[in-house]
């Protein structure tokens, strides 16, 4: 993981623990390295960080990671970065009006898989986790286990997510 | 079913949402040569989506602005993983011509089928003249129809709406989020 150790480097001293953080869950913890680096850059696409993304991109890579992974963590990176605001909306207003709208609202490539149903689904947690919303966090983390995933998987992606959060913000500090 | 089945023998019917679209094997105009003059089968579109819109004749009015307007939308469909097949009970040669012909379909972005049997057994020939009624079929990828519609032989087709009707059709809420009340599997 060389691009990230290198971007990590940039950290301020008060956020070494993030650097410590990042390093150590990417090296792979109850998730093998397809589903980690997977997980990664879903988060990282979710949190929009142009040069956190880049370097993971990279070293994902760099690691042997398929197309495909990545393909399916941008696919549910962008298909979360719209459900999780609509459906956030639905379910803070809590409104039959809403729910009983049809959406109509394209999310084919949640079908259309590139690896797994399991994998689109957990690459989904870390971004339903940021959005912050009970609601899509509870029905993604149910359609992971349903997919035959553990909550220590489920618990290690939301750990990965939260971290690259946390570095996202600590690029930020001047 | 049975009935439909039975029926369908005897008297024209048209073929509706959830039948499955007939099996067929037809020649078709894709270009202005004579190497463009292909086949078509039911297995030809690898798992896409199909819109299929038959019109009754080349050669008329009508027909060609439909037929342009429905080819300029063809990235529309494209992103949509759906194919757009042309068609009337015209031969290939006839299209063929027909393409030549007319400055407007040289450039057309899909191909025009040669379908008298397959419009039989859709029902959409129209029993006076003969010809393809304006027949519009939207194919899932399994062959089932999911949308069928036909206009009389004088009004055009809005290619907006079947664009619109396909989004509609494919606009499942996939998403473990479409949580409705009543759902026993989440309980907030």
């Amino acid at each position: 993981m060389e691009k990230t150790a290198e971007l990590l480097s940039q950290l301020p001293e008060e956020a070494k623990d993030l650097r410590i953080n990042l390093k150590r869950v990417l090296g792979g913890e109850s998730l093998n390295a397809e589903q980690t680096w997977g997980t990664a850059l879903a988060a990282a696409y979710y949190i929009r960080k142009p040069e956190l993304t880049a370097a993971l991109l990279a070293d994902a890579q760099a690691a042997g990671i398929s197309a495909e992974i990545i393909a399916d963590a941008r696919g549910a990176a962008s298909i979360m970065g719209m459900n999780t605001i609509y459906y956030r909306f639905r379910h803070l207003m809590n409104a039959e009006a809403y729910n009983q709208r049809p959406a109509n609202l394209r999310m084919m490539r949640m079908q259309q898989v590139a690896t797994s149903k399991a994998n689109f689904e957990l690459f989904s947690i870390g971004p339903a986790a940021l959005a912050g919303c009970e609601m899509c966090l509870k029905a993604h983390e149910a359609a992971v286990k349903k997919d035959g995933l553990s909550e220590d998987n489920i618990h290690d992606a939301v750990r990965i997510s939260a971290i690259l959060h946390g570095v996202a913000v600590a690029l930020e500090i001047v | 079913m049975l009935f439909r089945k039975l029926t369908r023998k005897y008297a024209q019917i048209m073929i509706t949402v959830g039948d499955n679209f007939p099996q067929f094997k037809v020649k078709a105009c894709n270009g202005l040569t004579n190497d463009d003059l292909t086949e078509f089968t039911n297995d030809s579109f690898g798992g896409k989506w199909q819109v299929f819109f038959f019109y009754p004749k080349d050669f008329t009015f009508v027909c060609p602005t439909e037929i342009v307007e429905f080819s300029k939308n063809v990235e529309e469909f494209e992103d949509r993983d759906t194919v757009v097949i042309g068609g009337s009970a015209d031969n290939e040669f006839c299209h063929l011509a027909w393409r030549n012909d007319h400055e407007d379909l040289r450039e057309l972005k899909l191909p025009l089928i040669a379908a008298p049997k397959l419009a039989r057994e859709l029902g959409i020939l129209d029993p006076e003249e003969n010809v393809c009624l304006r027949a519009t079929f939207i194919v899932d990828p399994h062959g089932v129809v999911q949308y069928a519609s036909a206009n009389n032989l004088s009004v055009g087709r809005n290619v907006g709406e079947i664009i619109r009707v396909l989004d509609a059709i494919q606009s499942d809420e996939l998403c473990p989020c479409n949580w409705k009340k009543g759902e026993a599997t989440l309980k907030v």
